[in-house]
């Protein structure tokens, strides 16, 4: 943790040295007093009236001679001063240090902000959205506390604590034995205390946030209570929980209520200590004396520290609780911050620029977890401006290909590549750049709908987002929307359709140029008049770049050059709508299934259009490969074959 | 100002035994702590009466004080045998304040926290009872807000605030009273630095307070923001923007240094200038009272003492600055919880309600046309914001007419948007539709009494809602009994729990909570186990038809179970389904097609509507979706 004070360590140690100047100034006063007392009013020569007149002679040499009032007014001006002089140490030095809490604190959180944004995706499947949040706010605040006010207060408590300590020691030692005599009893009420409090204070706490989980719960089934007719129960199970609120909230109010009268009659012995034994000392019956007078003035001062003891010991026990909890939190922090960077950029990594678009997936073999395999040996071959397709059921692999085509994982066997070099050959951010994802449930970040479309690169104009939005027709709502462009955006986008959102999203994409476009296509159903925006959108966006597309949808099926169809991680059929036709295998039986659906809605118009378009566009060869493979076991090897053909038919298409 | 006072005084009416014993003890404590200081004035007195060689009898008199008095002379001829007796009675007069300031402090405890517990209970009470368009627009973090925030202001005041007005008024009165003894002249010019201590107070306080509420405003921000970067990773990541991430962050994170900073200047001031202030009133006291003593106006022991006074009035001066704020802040709290309070449950039983016990479930809809009247926000509410502009919103639902026989199932289906929920919604009065347009058994069911209605509807809603409590507790919700009653070992009749283990089995869910090792005593929720988005739709029909509803409404529930699990649930259903009127919201073709009449919702209104086969006939929006999920169905289930 000291690392990060290091930078501000000139700051830290002028810091440290006015804490000592700090206590210095806090403690003098009583000794101040006593000086007066003896000085100015009994002349006496105690320990304290010698020690001030010796500071004192040298500015005034004839101080001795002084009226008694002149020499009142020499001591008003001392106390003026120490005042004086504590108020602006004390405040200096608490913006200092506090300055350098909130630098320290900057400098974590961004480190870590910085280290959590570099870690692999895994990582944040593994990790609740919840967790990082705390670790970034509160438990970094936890350690703002203790740089910025606790470790100002730890340090001067302790330095004040020696400082009286010393004081009373060297104006009597004798009796200040006696004082600091009550310091054990202080000390074990105090820590007493603490265990009972602290004991006490989680039992309020913990009913506290039972009684918040459970308004929190009934806000938000607020309708099913009322459906449910819950709501005479709820203030039943409500009563429950709050006198048991009511209960801890008293128990730790007796732990102080307790407290704080036994350590005032603590430290009233500590004083009737004082006043008996100092009080012979003064009448001479004891001989306290250790090179002065034991006087009046003197026995003041004792009362004084004697007094001012309980404070910092107080202090320190709670100022102990905020670096405890410093120290957790730091805890929590520097294991995130060890975290590994799993995907990283390799030795020798390169960004090779802009990309053609052709993504190759040679005998792929990737797992999640360990021993349960997702992939198990894809092979497939992408043609740059092609559109795939990849259909299959939950869990067959669709997914992860994508991410795989991204290098959010690293794979176990086999390659990964784009533009024919391994996805790990490339810069990370090189690779990236080349693709844009449109996910599933589309995600939208607080701030206007431009800083949605452009995200952080400031590098995109406004020119370039309106003329994507017109594109691909989000332009028309983007407008109706109260400030347009600058309107702004719900956390989750919820003010937005499930159809508009992806519009946005496609817009995102499209903005960014990329060489591959990867698709998740949305399940959720959408008003006719936006799939319409939405097909027409996909047609435009597919065009000119390799597109991934994990299809649900019919018309976007056909429209694909190839469909990969997956299952259980392996790649079970491949071709074109047409092909896979031909092989009269699965897809067959399915369209068969369609035909007959239609017959009942002749009128699907999509269907028709997607005919035309496919027909002519597929050369025989491909289906012939397609349809030769027979049998699970050569599905890849023929699709292999089959995305080879398709290469050579279709080199005109680019 | 006063009226306002008196009227927030009203509220602490009914616990007033606790604020009796606590102010009786609080005058105890005051009398006691602010006497202290004379006994170190007769201590030093005393002493300086000993030491001095010449001992006029004016002197004595000077020093007279009771304990000479009750001891005798004899206790001025030796300092073991008079010193002891002050300091012995600086202890019990200590000791004897701390037990009254037990007392004192417990009973303001107690008396502020029955007093918000009674109040939060009728808070809650309350805000379950409003109306769904009221929490339409509550967000909870301002509910939560309310229930805690606002509610710990009003007990600061009604606890430590309470005690602090009487406890500094009292040292006021008394303090004052001891200085003069020794010097009303002293007493004047020490007063003159003091009045600043609470102005001052008071000024930092509110200095505080702004900025450090500033500074938690971005503090949210912070956490609002790095969540969403975090829950959006991937497209920060697909899209390679993690450095303009950092770049976003880091201006958030500089802001809220610079409000932490801002926040410092004050903090850093607040406590050397209040011992500067202390200090300074000191000062005048060390000039004047020492200029006294030298003169020989007062003793070195008064001008002891003098100074304890001093400290004594330091606090309630810094207690003063506190008082006002406190108050402010529980006034404002108290007030914006009224007003809440004060909102109208809107939807309640009628003037005069029809005589139904039971119902057989036959519903008709005339003519009905529904649009969403927003309710004002929280923040209106209470005042945060002006009044807002409540825009006239878009017909929900237009001009629906639908009979619905008891036993007989309806279906609907459409776009998201059109209007399906809603219905759902009016049926059960969560909003109340205009009068004489639902009808059930031909009652409208505004004249339904609420528990009757409520009691005799099974609804499923969109979104599943759970409570943490028991997967048995949660079917046991809303059935006859308390739900409290079915926890393990429960002698609740074990006929009733097997009926909701029915439940459970027809729902699909039985075999998924089975696996569990606590099975039907798994504590759902945060505590507990996570069930997953399908066995939460599941529990939840369960719920519905644990409670052997007349109409059963199911919202689209049945989006998160696979298609497997989709049949054999309405294969179940199919007889829970015979007993009661049902309607059944679903995107699903497969899910609606055996229902008694389909309609077609699109923007509120009735598009289509017949029988499967007569739907498909049409080849509107039915059709089209039924042709279109065969395909999709058989293409992501195959393989």
């Amino acid at each position: 943790m000291a690392k990060y004070a290091k930078p501000y360590w000139a700051r830290m140690l002028t810091g440290t040295l006015l804490v000592g100047v700090i206590a210095f100034f806090a403690i003098l006063p009583p000794a101040l007093m006593g000086a007066t007392v003896d000085l100015v009013f009994k002349q006496e020569d105690s320990f304290v009236a010698n020690a001030v007149r010796n500071a004192i002679t040298p500015f005034f040499p004839s101080f001795a001679d002084f009226t008694a009032m002149q020499q009142l007014w020499v001591m008003a001006s001392l106390f003026l001063l120490v005042r004086v002089g504590a108020f602006f140490t004390e405040w200096g030095n608490g913006y200092l240090l506090a300055g350098l809490g909130q630098r320290v604190i900057y400098d974590i959180r961004m480190q870590l902000f910085q280290h959590i944004h570099s870690l692999s995706l895994s990582y944040f499947h593994r990790h609740p959205v919840g967790r990082m949040v705390t670790r970034t706010t509160n438990d970094v605040g936890a350690m703002e506390e203790m740089f910025s006010t606790a470790l100002v207060m730890i340090l001067k408590d302790i330095a004040m604590l020696l400082g009286i300590m010393l004081f009373i020691l060297l104006m009597n030692w004798k009796l200040g034995l006696i004082a600091l005599a009550i310091v054990p009893f202080i000390v074990t009420a105090t820590l007493i205390f603490r265990k009972y409090a602290r004991a006490a204070y989680r039992r309020w706490r913990a009913a506290l946030s039972r009684i918040n989980a459970f308004t929190a719960e009934v806000l938000g089934g607020v309708r099913v209570v009322q459906l449910f007719h819950k709501e005479k129960r709820n203030d039943q199970a409500y009563d429950q929980i709050g006198q048991e609120y009511k209960k801890h909230f008293i128990d730790q109010r007796v732990a102080w209520a307790i407290f704080r009268p036994v350590n005032t009659t603590l430290s009233a012995a500590g004083i009737a200590l004082v006043i008996t034994f100092g009080g012979a000392a003064v009448l001479g019956e004891f001989n306290f004396t250790n090179g002065g007078v034991f006087s009046i003035g003197l026995l003041f001062a004792f009362i004084g520290y004697t007094e001012m003891f309980f404070n910092p010991i107080r202090d320190l026990t709670e100022k102990f609780e905020v670096v405890q909890g410093a120290m957790t939190a730091a805890e929590r922090i520097f294991t995130i911050l060890d975290e590994k960077q799993e995907i990283v950029n390799l030795p020798g990594a390169q960004d090779f620029g802009r990309a053609q678009g052709r993504v190759e997936f040679e005998d792929v073999h990737f797992e999640y977890k360990a021993g349960e395999p997702v992939l198990r040996g894809v092979d497939f071959t992408i043609q740059p401006g092609q559109t795939v397709a990849i259909v299959g059921h939950t869990g067959a692999g669709k997914t992860t290909i994508i991410n795989l085509v991204c290098r959010f994982y690293d794979i176990q066997g086999g390659k990964v590549k784009v533009d024919g070099h391994d996805v790990r050959e490339w810069t990370l951010a090189g690779l990236r750049r080349n693709i844009a994802t449109v996910h599933q449930d589309v995600f939208l970040f607080a701030g206007t709908v431009f800083d949605n479309l452009r995200l952080g690169d400031e590098s995109i104009t406004r020119e370039q987002v309106e003329q994507a939005c017109k594109y691909v027709g989000a332009h028309a709502f983007i407008e109706k929307l109260d400030g347009g462009y600058d309107a702004k955006v719900e956390e989750g986008g919820k003010t937005f359709s499930a159809g508009e959102r992806q519009l946005l999203s496609f817009a995102r994409a499209l903005v960014f140029d990329p060489a591959v476009l990867i698709l998740d296509e949305a399940t959720s159903s959408i008003d006719t008049h936006t799939e319409e925006l939405i097909q027409a959108a996909l047609v435009k966006l597919t065009k000119g770049r390799t597109s991934i597309v994990i299809a649900h949808r019919l018309s976007t099926i056909q429209k694909a050059n190839v469909i990969l169809v997956m299952h259980k991680g392996k790649l079970a059929e491949s071709g074109s709508h047409q092909q896979l036709l031909a092989r009269k295998g699965l897809y067959h039986k399915l369209y068969e299934l369609q035909y007959q659906a239609l017959e009942n809605t002749p009128k699907e118009p999509e269907f028709a259009v997607d005919g035309e378009m496919l027909s002519p566009r597929h050369s025989s060869g491909a289906l012939r490969t397609a349809a030769a493979a027979t049998g699970k076991g050569n599905t890849a090897r023929a699709a292999e074959d089959a995305t080879h053909e398709r290469s050579t038919a279709n080199g005109d298409g680019e | 100002m006063l009226r306002n006072f008196v009227k927030m005084l009203a509220y602490a009416r009914p616990y007033w035994r606790f604020y009796l014993v606590g102010t009786l003890a609080l005058v105890f404590v005051d009398i006691l702590d602010t006497f202290t200081p004379k006994l170190v004035q007769w201590a030093i007195n005393h002493l300086e009466y000993q030491v001095s060689s010449e001992r006029t009898p004016a002197d004595l008199e000077r020093l007279g004080n009771p304990l000479i008095d009750l001891f005798g002379p004899g206790m001025l001829e030796s300092a073991l045998t008079g010193v002891w007796v002050y300091a012995l009675g600086f202890v019990l007069v200590v000791a004897i304040t701390g037990i009254f300031r037990y007392w004192m402090s417990l009973d303001y405890a107690k008396a502020s926290i029955n007093l918000t517990h009674d109040l939060r209970g009728r808070f809650f009470a309350h805000i379950q009872r409003l109306a769904s368009r009221f929490h339409d627009r509550a967000k909870t973090g301002e509910m939560m807000s309310l229930a805690t925030a606002d509610m710990d202001a009003v007990r600061n005041f009604f606890g430590f605030g309470l005690l602090l007005i009487i406890d500094t008024a009292l040292y006021f009165i008394m303090v004052p009273m001891y200085m003069t003894s020794i010097s009303w002249k002293l007493m004047l010019a020490s007063a003159v630095t003091l009045p600043f201590i609470p102005l001052i107070v008071a000024r930092l306080a509110h200095a505080i307070e702004d900025r450090y509420g500033k500074l938690q405003e971005q503090f949210s921000v912070l956490s609002e923001r790095s969540r969403e970067s975090y829950a959006g990773a991937k497209v920060v990541k697909s899209f390679v923007q993690e450095d303009s991430e950092v770049r976003m962050f880091a201006a958030l994170t500089r802001e809220y240094f610079k409000r932490g900073m801002h926040l410092a200047k004050v903090v850093a001031l607040e406590n050397p200038l209040l011992v500067l202030m202390l200090g300074l009133a000191d000062l005048v006291v060390v000039v004047y009272g020492g200029s006294m003593v030298i003169s020989g106006e007062i003793t070195v022991g008064a001008f002891v003492a003098f100074f304890q006074w001093l400290i004594r009035l330091s606090g309630p001066m810094i207690g003063l600055g506190w008082v006002v704020m406190l108050y402010q802040r529980g006034r404002v709290s108290m007030d914006r919880i009224q007003r809440i309070m004060s909102v109208e449950p809107e939807i309640v039983d009628a003037a005069q309600p029809a005589d139904v016990k039971q119902l057989k479930g036959g519903i008709e809809v005339r003519n009905l046309s529904f649009k969403y009247f927003p309710a004002p926000s929280v923040s209106a509410v209470v005042g945060d914001s002006e009044n807002e502009k409540l825009e006239e919103p878009d017909w929900a639902l237009r001009e629906i007419n639908l009979s619905i026989a008891p036993g007989s199932t309806l279906a609907i289906v459409g776009p998201v948007g059109s209007g399906k929920s809603t219905l759902l919604g009016l049926i059960p009065r969560l909003y109340d539709p205009p009068a004489g347009t639902i009808l059930l058994d031909g009652h409208d069911v505004r004249d339904i009494p609420l528990d009757v209605l409520r009691t005799q509807i099974g609804a499923v809603p969109q979104e599943t809602f759970l409570f943490s409590e028991t997967i048995l507790q949660n079917i046991a919700l809303g059935t006859l009994g308390n739900e409290h009653e079915v926890e393990a070992g429960s002698e609740r009749r074990e006929a009733d729990v097997e009926w909701l283990k029915q439940c459970a089995r027809i729902a699909q869910v039985e075999q998924d909570v089975l696996e569990f090792p606590r099975q039907y005593d798994t504590l759902l929720g945060e505590k507990g186990v996570n069930l997953s988005g399908g066995q939460k739709q599941r529990v939840a029909i369960a719920r519905a038809i644990a409670r052997k509803p007349a109409i059963l409404l199911l919202d689209d529930c049945l989006s998160a179970v696979d298609t497997q699990t989709e049949e054999a649930i309405l294969r179940g259903l199919k007889e829970v389904m015979k007993q009661c009127t049902t309607i059944i919201v679903s995107h699903r073709v497969s899910t609606v097609e055996h229902a008694d009449e389909i309609i077609v919702l699109e923007n509120g209104r009735v598009a289509e509507r017949g029988t499967h086969e007569e739907l498909l006939k049409k080849k509107g929006y039915y059709a089209e979706l039924h042709s279109k999920q065969q395909l999709e169905q058989e293409l992501s289930g195959q393989g």
